[in-house]
């Protein structure tokens, strides 16, 4: 471990590209000088790397509804936040993690989900499947082929209900949505994975699941939309329920319309 | 002590519309969470700070003067955590997942889910060497690699010289580098 404080100030100006001309010389010179020094400058690398692919926490609903009803009402506004307040009380007395609706666009579509298909009409019974965590974990797969749709911008919105059984703790959801756009078979863009912690008591919790989608999405054409689902931990299999009316994914896109061949 | 003056020192600017507290929560809660988290990772510690984070942004909104509401906000929580950590012992960390509700959005879009849990194990011990940091490296650390601000506006949020920050900056990729390598990291 190098203990000079000026090496190690140079090593870590020049992560930055901080560096003067004559930093930049002093530095080359030490690197061709002390190999260690140079290994010690791509650890380095590697740690704000690292560092760099964190990824981003998402404040928990039943947390952002504590501190809400703990905020003093703002006066001549009592209404608005009145309402909010009684909203997340009931999705406490419930037991429920709802997202508000106003993320999505009002033109949003939803595609209803089953076992192994995103499909515009809703099934006629509740559904379920397990996710098993295993050493290497392939994700379940559900898709709906030659989807049509204007891209109207924002996110999406998952729901379904999940359990981890008797497993007990340690439940965690991976999800991620895929969109093919053309229909060529071949996936343009994928949504940043989300990953969820479930509860470890017995019985089924509602999953709701907001999606961000990034640049790049654009509008359907005969395409392929697909949801992945995987259970991250190989000792907690986790189970999923379908409910007809209440498990779907709502995405951004006007007259989203499914071309069918032939009846599913 | 924390006053309206903390809030947009040196950047006066003509009197913009002042957001509305309700939607500054609901935008901006997930980036204060997340940046909460990582300043402070005892789990209890991290929500007092969200919560005190939010009660002093619905007190001084109306003195909002314009420019970034994020910036704005990513001050607060550097100076709150600052404030809040005097004379008070670091909580241990707490796992940063193991809370019921608790969720994560991942940067890579092409990972599965494989690959996030060959990851974990490497991120786990990154979170807890950063943990072991003192307050002062872990949020310049922060600042830097997380909130991808320059020597500058780090400078500014932390109210030190540039020269501060650099290094600063260095004696914590140092001591985060030993710290990996205590803990049995690469």
């Amino acid at each position: 471990m190098v203990h000079d404080e000026h090496i190690a100030e140079l090593l870590s100006a020049s992560l930055d590209g901080a560096l003067g001309p004559q930093e930049k010389s002093r530095l080359e010179a030490i690197l061709n000088s002390q190999p260690e020094t140079g290994a010690l400058l791509a650890k380095l690398a590697s740690d704000r790397d690292a560092l760099r692919a964190l990824p981003a926490l998402l404040a928990p609903t039943q947390l952002k509804a504590r501190v809400s009803s703990k905020l003093p009402s703002p006066r001549g506004s009592g209404t608005r936040w009145k309402t909010a307040l009684m909203a997340a009380s009931l999705v406490l007395a419930l037991g429920l993690g709802v997202t508000t609706s106003r993320l999505l666009p009002a033109t949003a579509e939803r595609l209803h989900l089953r076992p192994a298909q995103l499909a515009s009409r809703a099934g006629e019974r509740t559904e379920e499947f397990s996710l098993k965590g295993s050493s290497h974990i392939e994700p379940h797969v559900m898709l709906s082929e030659k989807v049509s749709g204007t891209y109207s911008g924002g996110s999406a919105q998952l729901r379904l209900r999940g359990d981890v059984g008797e497993h007990g703790s340690g439940g965690k959801l991976w999800l991620r949505l895929g969109f093919d756009f053309d229909g060529d078979g071949v996936y343009d863009l994928h949504s940043q994975p989300q990953v969820l912690q479930l509860d470890d008591s017995l019985g089924y919790e509602e999953i709701v699941c907001h999606i961000p989608l990034s640049e790049g999405m654009r509008d359907l054409s005969r395409g392929q939309i697909k949801v992945e689902l995987a259970s991250l931990d190989p000792n907690t299999p986790l189970t999923l329920q379908l409910d007809p009316q209440q498990a779907y994914l709502k995405l951004p896109f006007e007259q989203l319309d499914e071309h069918r061949n032939s009846a599913s | 002590m924390f006053s309206v003056n903390d809030i947009n020192p040196g950047k006066a600017g003509p009197m913009s519309q002042t957001p509305d507290f309700q939607e500054v929560y609901e935008e901006q809660a997930d980036f204060v969470y997340s940046l909460s988290r990582r300043l402070s990772p005892g789990l209890a510690d991290a929500e007092d700070l969200f919560q005190e984070v939010f009660l002093r942004v619905h007190r001084f909104l109306p003195a909002f003067q314009g420019g970034s509401v994020r910036g704005w906000l990513r001050r607060i929580v550097v100076n709150t955590n600052s404030s809040m950590k005097r004379g008070k012992k670091n909580q241990t960390m707490a796992h940063l997942d193991e809370t019921p509700g608790w969720k994560e959005s991942l940067p890579d879009t092409e990972a599965g889910p494989s690959e996030h849990v060959e990851r974990r194990a490497s991120r786990e011990l990154l979170e807890h060497a950063l943990s072991q940091l003192s307050d002062d490296f872990r949020t310049v650390l922060i600042l830097r690699e997380v909130e991808d601000l320059d020597y500058a506006e780090i400078a500014e949020v932390l109210n030190v010289p540039v020269g501060t920050v650099r290094s600063r900056l260095a004696r914590a990729r140092m001591a985060l580098r030993k710290q990996l390598e205590v803990d049995g990291a690469r």
